[in-house]
């Protein structure tokens, strides 16, 4: 009812560094990319979080979950696992009120540019939305962006 | 018939959390519970992160529980009848209008006396609730058996206060429950069950 004033978007958003690096590496970058589009998207006045949660799923076990509900708390962080990941894939759902998916786009887009220095590869692509009142097959439309640093 | 545990609350208030430590809280007590959930956004991660803890759930997806999937939440709850849980837990999405879902659940028989409207307010986000929520919240609070006032610690008391304020003026003889963030199923949540269930139920 309420996903009216408060839009989804879906990203995936892959992240790869040039070496295998622990779980715990990952949260610290993942996290402070999310707390920075979070605090980017609500810099404009009558911006709200719903709810912006992100999830990996490693091999056997291991995941990372990650959630903000507002800018101002830090991002909340579950981990489990041991292995070391270079490369590493989290699925965004952003509901946030006030932003469409562009601006959503946009705005992640800008955290990895302000930091060109993470040394870090990554790709984010937009999971357009399905049309939900139609019985047939997916029809996800991926926009891919992507910048490496080497 | 199954008690059903109704849990309700805005996006990012610990439902899930809520859920997840209801879940652990059943199954030491031997007790058998199944699982709904319903979320927004494109792909849903709350259910894989269930499935990830190992968890079976049962999700429904594309659309929204009180409205596009309400026939579809019937259908679930008559497939869960087989596997004889003593709870089903049903998540709606955090936008969904609860009043709607369980106008739904009482069209399809079920006995709203066999539901328990657990809901979990944020009060960390009061502020927002109010500048741009009122409506569903007012409806939320107005629906619910019990109020689960989570968070409360970070809120800091006087914003707790202004929580028990909302609450209080919306329904004066609501149950209220102070929870906080990692320990949402507290000794008074775990003795609201326990009245629930009927029975003994470990911790």
């Amino acid at each position: 009812m309420y996903q009216n004033e408060f839009k989804p978007t879906t990203f995936i958003l892959k992240m790869s560094l040039s070496e295998e690096t622990q779980l715990e590496r990952w949260c610290d970058i993942a996290g402070f990319v999310l707390e920075t589009y979070a605090k980017a998207l609500t810099e404009t006045d009558g911006v709200y979080i719903g709810h912006i949660k992100a999830l990996f799923q490693g091999v056997a076990d291991d995941y990372i979950k990650l959630s903000i509900y507002k800018e101002d708390i830090p991002v909340g962080i579950e981990v489990f696992g041991s292995s070391k990941y270079r490369e590493i894939s989290f699925i965004i759902n952003s509901i946030v009120y006030g932003v469409d998916e562009g601006l959503s786009l946009q705005t992640l887009e800008q955290v990895f540019a302000g930091y060109q220095n993470f040394l870090i590869n990554y790709e984010i692509t937009l999971i357009d939305k399905h049309d939900h009142d139609h019985n047939h097959g997916c029809e996800l439309d991926h926009h891919h962006h992507s910048q490496g640093n080497h | 018939m199954n008690n059903i545990f109704f849990i309700s609350g805005f996006l990012g208030s610990g439902k899930t959390t809520l859920i997840k430590a209801l879940v652990e809280f059943f199954s030491v007590g031997k007790i058998k519970s199944a699982l709904i959930i319903n979320e927004i956004g494109e792909i849903g991660i709350d259910n894989k992160y269930m499935k990830k803890l190992g968890y079976n759930i049962w999700e429904l997806f594309g659309g929204c529980i009180c409205c596009t999937l309400a026939s579809g939440l019937i259908e679930t709850m008559e497939q869960l009848k087989k596997y004889e849980p003593d709870v089903i837990l049903i998540e709606p999405s955090g936008g969904a209008d609860p009043k709607a879902t369980l106008d739904t659940l009482m069209h399809a028989g079920i006995d709203r006396q066999k539901i328990t409207n657990f809901f979990v307010l944020d009060a960390t986000r009061l502020e927002m609730f109010t500048a741009v929520l009122l409506p569903l919240i007012s409806s939320s609070i107005t629906e619910a058996d019990v109020v689960l006032i989570n968070k409360a610690e970070l809120a800091g008391s006087d914003v707790f206060d202004e929580a028990v304020k909302l609450v209080e003026g919306l329904s004066s003889d609501m149950p209220i429950i102070r929870t906080d963030k990692n320990n949402l199923v507290n000794e008074e949540v775990a003795g609201l069950i326990k009245n629930i269930l009927g029975r003994q139920v470990v911790k």
